[in-house]
């Protein structure tokens, strides 16, 4: 029974307003990957997103007359020496593996540079997850069961299937395409495959020594798919009504 | 490229899958087929020949091959045996060891035989001859490869990789970063990620995507001051952050900047405070600096600057700086004495200058100085102050308090420019 000396309270009237503030979406995808990958081992690496030609391109087992080095992929700068905006995170691979000794368990987020024209599905810069495992071991089924678990657990989705397509890069052999099955629909995910002993070499192990996985995946794609996201662009506006929905 | 369905079926006496199974065959083991359409009575594919295959698969009749070993069916090729072949070895527990998988010996042969290669086997180790229109076949991986993408990975099945359970490596980079983070948004200011290329700057690109993006920018008040312009049109109060790379002169660095449009300098001050002992950074101090209203120092470095509403942290130094780690101090059993004090200084008079006086004369037993009052006339300003006293040894009485006091008052007043406001 109501106490009659109590005061007036008007509970249906609106609070008082408060203002949280927001993590940007990209920044939730990837401290959500970190967490998942992390929980299995993988330590977090990060390096410079000016980049030389060396790490970004050279070291990665890319020739020197590639199209991807062109100008019309690759951000160059005016300078003496070739810098350039890297174009992916597996530079931060070849630098975690000149410093430390495997096996190796890292992950690479961080920002990336394409030249592209720019559309609902295209950004000049973008965000990318590199992975790479290395161990005595480390096989291309292993590689199938690391990046269906992390799906799996990035989308909080047990029933995400994936596929794997032959596909080329000159990083990995065999290199393939990574499809996820999303809600009944194949989706274009990642690219993947077996570290090309030519890197192993250059990096100093043996390749029949040492063996292992890398894979690559667009955080913005993640993130994108995971909030039904139709536009890369509004992750770089600044726009409030868009940021304030996280 | 474009590939008649016709042109392959021309090759087999079977009769081939349908169009769109076909184009999904080679899609998943060969090269990409995104697009089946048909065209008088035919049916065109459209692949997407990966660099690598650019040189035979059509040519030199690598579709066909292709489409022979993944339908396990013989084709019609009638090309002159090639004029040389590179000979690659491989042992057969190599295929397994890379791919996880154990394929039978007789299907690696008669996936590399279907492929045009010619392969006979001594021991466990494979010879194989590679045609010259494959010059992308030139190690043992590629021919794992080969074998790996005709058998199907649909085939092979994940397995957790077995290993050590250690811990990785903690990143102190990105954990300072996400302290900042929930410090930032805690504080009710949300995340924004502003473009990298701008209109002026020390790094210019060579291949601009645009007229007025052809730097890497070298602040991100820029990019902050422009959110606020933009966010002006929809919210009144607009708090936002960012943590990003800018590229001076000297090379990149890893920048933490936040503004606040209705914010003034000791608000940006308060949550500059709140943010750098949430991160463990001691004995920072604030100083006046030429161009912006104040400069942050610690570490014998400067670290940051603040601006009126916009404050900008070098996050290189502060994660040098910064320190997790959090030792204890024992809450005092014993009660507290509070005692008011107002000062009147002139204007340009600064508080630190008078703490100095009231903590130098105090000593231990204050515990605590809190500025609850700015008051400014024309000829001067008086400073309030609440001053907390307590002793973690025992209960103080009110004349040990009165005493400290009377020792403030003198001092103060030794100075004729400051008067106690009574």
């Amino acid at each position: 029974m109501a106490d009659k000396s109590k005061k007036f309270i008007d509970v249906t009237a609106p609070g008082k307003k408060m203002e949280r503030g927001h993590l940007h979406p990209l920044t939730q995808a990837m401290d959500k990957a970190g967490d998942v990958f992390q929980s299995m081992g993988f330590e977090v690496a990060d390096g410079p997103e000016l980049e030389t030609e060396y790490y970004n391109f050279d070291a990665l087992n890319i020739p020197a007359d590639h199209p991807v080095r062109a100008m019309q992929d690759t951000f160059w700068i005016k300078s003496k020496e070739k810098f350039l905006l890297r174009t992916h995170t597996s530079s931060v691979q070849i630098r975690y593996m000149e410093s430390n000794q495997p096996p190796f368990r890292i992950i690479s987020p961080g920002r990336v540079f394409r030249m592209e024209a720019t559309d609902a599905t295209h950004e000049t810069q973008f965000y990318q997850i590199e992975g790479l495992m290395v161990d005595r071991k480390t096989n291309l089924a292993n590689l199938k069961a690391i990046i269906k678990i992390f799906l799996q657990r990035f989308f909080g989705d047990e029933n995400i299937d994936i596929r794997f397509r032959a596909s080329y890069f000159p990083f990995v052999v065999p290199g393939v395409e990574v499809d996820m099955k999303f809600k009944g629909k194949w989706l274009e995910i990642a690219g993947a495959g077996m570290v090309h002993p030519k890197i192993l070499d250059k990096m100093k192990l043996n390749p029949n020594e040492w063996q292992g996985f890398a894979f690559g995946m667009s955080v913005d794609r993640l993130a994108m798919i995971k909030h039904k996201i139709d536009d890369i662009r509004l992750f770089y506006s600044g726009d409030l009504r868009f940021l304030r929905q996280f | 490229m474009k590939i008649n369905y016709s042109w392959i079926q021309k090759h087999f006496d079977e009769k081939l899958p349908a169009p769109e199974k076909l184009a999904e065959l080679l899609t998943m083991h060969s090269q990409e087929v995104e697009s089946v359409e048909p065209k008088n009575g035919d049916y065109e594919l459209n692949v997407k020949i990966l660099p690598n295959r650019s040189y035979d698969y059509v040519d030199y009749l690598g579709v066909i091959r292709d489409t022979a070993a993944i339908l396990k069916l013989d084709a019609k090729i009638s090309l002159p045996e090639p004029e040389k072949r590179e000979i690659i070895f491989i042992k057969e527990s190599d295929i397994e060891k890379i791919l996880g998988v154990k394929i039978p010996e007789k299907e690696i042969m008669d996936i590399l035989n279907r492929l045009g290669m010619e392969i006979s086997k001594k021991e466990d180790i494979f010879s194989v001859g590679v045609p010259s229109e494959r010059p992308d076949l030139k190690i043992k991986e590629d021919i794992v490869e080969e074998v790996a993408r005709i058998y199907g990975y649909e085939k092979i099945e994940e397995k957790t990789p077995e290993g050590l359970l250690v811990p990785p490596k903690r990143n102190d980079s990105l954990f300072f970063v996400s302290i900042t983070r929930k410090i930032m948004v805690g504080l009710g200011f949300s995340e924004v990620y502003n473009y990298s290329f701008v209109k002026t700057g020390d790094w210019e690109l060579q291949n601009p995507p645009s007229k007025d993006k052809k730097f890497l920018r070298t602040n991100l008040a820029e990019g902050l001051g422009a959110n606020v312009k933009e966010n002006g049109k929809y919210f009144k109060n607009i708090k936002v952050f960012e943590l990003g790379k800018i590229f001076p002169k000297s090379g990149e660095r890893l920048v933490f900047g936040a503004i606040n449009n209705k914010a003034d300098f000791y608000e940006m001050k308060g949550i500059a405070d709140e943010l750098l002992n949430g991160l463990g950074v001691d004995d920072f101090y604030y100083k006046d600096h030429d161009s912006r209203v104040a400069e942050v120092q610690a570490g014998g470095k400067t670290i940051g600057h603040i601006d009126d509403n916009y404050f900008e942290f070098d996050f290189d130094e502060l994660v040098k700086l910064a320190d997790e780690s959090v030792g204890y101090e024992p809450i005092s059993k014993y009660p507290a004495i509070v005692r008011d004090i107002a000062i009147f200084v002139p204007l340009n008079e600064k508080v630190e200058n008078v703490l100095d006086v009231i903590e130098n004369t105090a000593e231990k037993l204050l515990v605590e100085t809190d500025l609850f009052d700015i008051y400014e006339n024309e000829e001067r300003k008086s400073l309030a102050f609440h001053l907390i006293f307590q002793s973690p040894g025992k209960t103080l009485t009110d004349e040990e308090a009165n005493a400290i006091m009377q020792k403030i008052f003198e001092t103060i007043e030794a100075n004729d420019d400051w008067e106690i406001r009574r």
